[in-house]
């Protein structure tokens, strides 16, 4: 394709990354640098956690236990992606432990939001419904789509972070809008109705 | 595939800017020609636009310090295993618990097993007995005195001490349910002992990286006496964690000959209340004494695992 996107996970990205300058101090025994990467990323972290378990206590649980991975991997961090990425890698792969754990199926949960200053109270009952609507999809799509709105991750870096390639990316992604698509307008219908 | 089919199936690379410019032209001018193709676009659009509203970030509860928290007990706990494969004179102070894991049986009482960072056993609701601590060696499974817990034994409800020897109690499994405090939970505290100092030197082998992760909890009855248990048959395996918490590795023994069949770290994900939500086991088979594993080793760690995921799985428990 004229216009396809050739990633080099060992080219440019690697010298763009800031976090690599902490990753590299922590593997030079300043343990301290670990804190400074948590802080960095743990609320997109959390939030893909919640994107894909739609529950605030899995989420939570989700998140120690991708940053306790973190910890101990992170020796052995060879700086060939972003470390958001790699974060969002196993990040993903903790929350579909925990969602294959489950012992329920996947169902409504509501997530508390904090109040704003002005009444959203439409937003927030319409972010309810997409956060119903993608709680319905199977984890993978659920991940896929997480990763790409709340994320913001291109193509590769989900590729990346779900272990696939780019092009099964591309037709997941697809996938699961179109899963979406249908979930959620028919919450949204028999809302309004 | 028809021409509709086609453009509809790059609906999403026409979101995400993904097309050629000639690509991207084709399809919106199949647009403008075909109605239907324009109406389930639109609908597509809606979805993808309620989808970029998620973007704004739920707050989170501080990670870090539970991260560091969990960090400190992984590393005590590693410590704490280095002496594990040294011979443990008979008299040393050893701050152990054991479990029994028990198959399950099918008249077994199920019962929750409470935990925390303490050694926490369960109390079943069929039988009034007391609960029995029975000393065991970690190491050479003879056993030592009988100790008793619970009330009217010369120790607190829940307690039971640990003075010169590790004690076992029953881990939830099945098998003979037994409770000083019926539908209760007993707390039973070990005291940890004074690690000796050649203990920090010990290299522990390293253990062949045949693993098993289960997602598990367990269940079973109460504390209970090991040797009654083990002489209904109905015991199989034993687990010694040492100094366990809420992260903590464990031996995995043979529960009549005591001999080492593989080793059992656990990692727990606590609620609020303290009642553990998930817990990760791995199992770990060390080598043969060939190095090779042999056929029959290979029949233990699959039998093992078998035995151990049966148990497992699907039960409402805690490890």
């Amino acid at each position: 394709m004229a216009n396809a996107t050739v990633y080099n996970p060992a080219g440019a990205r690697v010298a763009e990354d800031p976090d690599h300058a902490l990753v590299a101090r922590f593997q030079a025994g300043d343990d301290a640098a670990f804190d400074s990467l948590v802080g960095r990323h743990e609320e997109f972290v959390h939030n893909v956690c919640v994107g894909i378990l739609n529950s605030a206590d899995d989420a939570d649980d989700a998140l120690q236990e991708t940053f306790l991975a973190a910890y101990r991997a992170l020796k052995k961090f060879r700086g060939d992606s972003k470390v958001s990425t790699w974060l969002y890698r196993i990040a993903v792969r903790e929350c579909l432990d925990i969602s294959r754990r489950r012992k329920r199926t996947t169902s409504f949960e509501e997530i508390v939001i904090e109040p704003s200053v002005d009444d959203g109270s439409d937003d927030r009952a319409s972010q309810t419904i997409v956060r119903q609507s993608l709680a319905k999809l199977p984890p993978h799509y659920r991940s896929a789509l997480v990763l790409r709105y709340y994320g913001g991750l291109s193509y590769e870096e989900i590729a990346l972070a779900m272990g696939s390639t780019a092009g099964r990316v591309k037709m997941m992604l697809h996938r699961a809008r179109r899963s979406f698509q249908g979930v959620w307008s028919s919450q949204a219908d028999s809302v309004e109705d | 595939m028809n021409r509709c089919s086609y453009y509809t199936n790059r609906f999403s690379d026409y979101i995400d800017q993904q097309l050629t410019a000639e690509e991207r032209t084709a399809l919106t001018l199949h647009l403008r020609e075909c109605p239907a193709c324009a109406s389930e676009y639109a609908g597509f659009e809606r979805a993808h636009s309620a989808l970029q509203e998620l973007a704004t970030p739920l707050p989170s509860r501080p990670v870090l310090q539970a991260v560091r928290a969990r960090i400190r007990q992984e590393e005590k706990n590693r410590r704490a295993n280095l002496w594990r494969w040294a011979p443990v004179p008979a008299l040393a102070a050893a701050a152990v618990a054991v479990f029994l894991v028990v198959l399950s049986h099918p008249g077994a009482q199920r019962s929750p097993f409470h935990s925390g960072n303490d050694v926490v056993a369960s109390a079943g609701s069929r039988s009034s007995s007391q609960g029995s601590v029975v000393a065991k060696d970690a190491t050479t499974g003879a056993q030592g005195a009988d100790r008793r817990i619970g009330s009217g034994h010369g120790l607190a409800d829940g307690q039971a001490s640990l003075a010169d020897r590790p004690a076992l109690a029953q881990m939830p499994g099945g098998g003979v349910a037994s409770a000083s405090q019926p539908g209760g939970s007993l707390a039973q505290q070990y005291t940890p002992a004074r690690q000796p100092s050649w203990a920090a030197n010990i290299r522990r082998p390293k253990p062949r990286r045949a693993h098993i992760v289960l997602a598990s909890r367990v269940e079973g009855p109460g504390p209970a006496l090991a040797q009654q248990a083990q002489a209904s048959g109905k015991v199989k395996y034993l687990v010694v964690a040492y100094q366990p918490s809420q992260d903590y590795s464990a031996t995995v023994q043979d529960a009549s000959s005591g001999r080492e069949l593989g080793e059992m770290a656990v990692r727990r994900t606590l609620s609020a209340d303290g009642t553990v939500k998930h817990a990760n086991i791995t199992l770990r088979f060390p080598p043969a004494n060939s190095g090779v594993e042999d056929n029959d080793t290979k029949d233990d760690s699959t039998k093992i695992r078998s035995d151990i995921r049966s148990s497992f799985d699907d039960m409402v428990g805690r490890v």
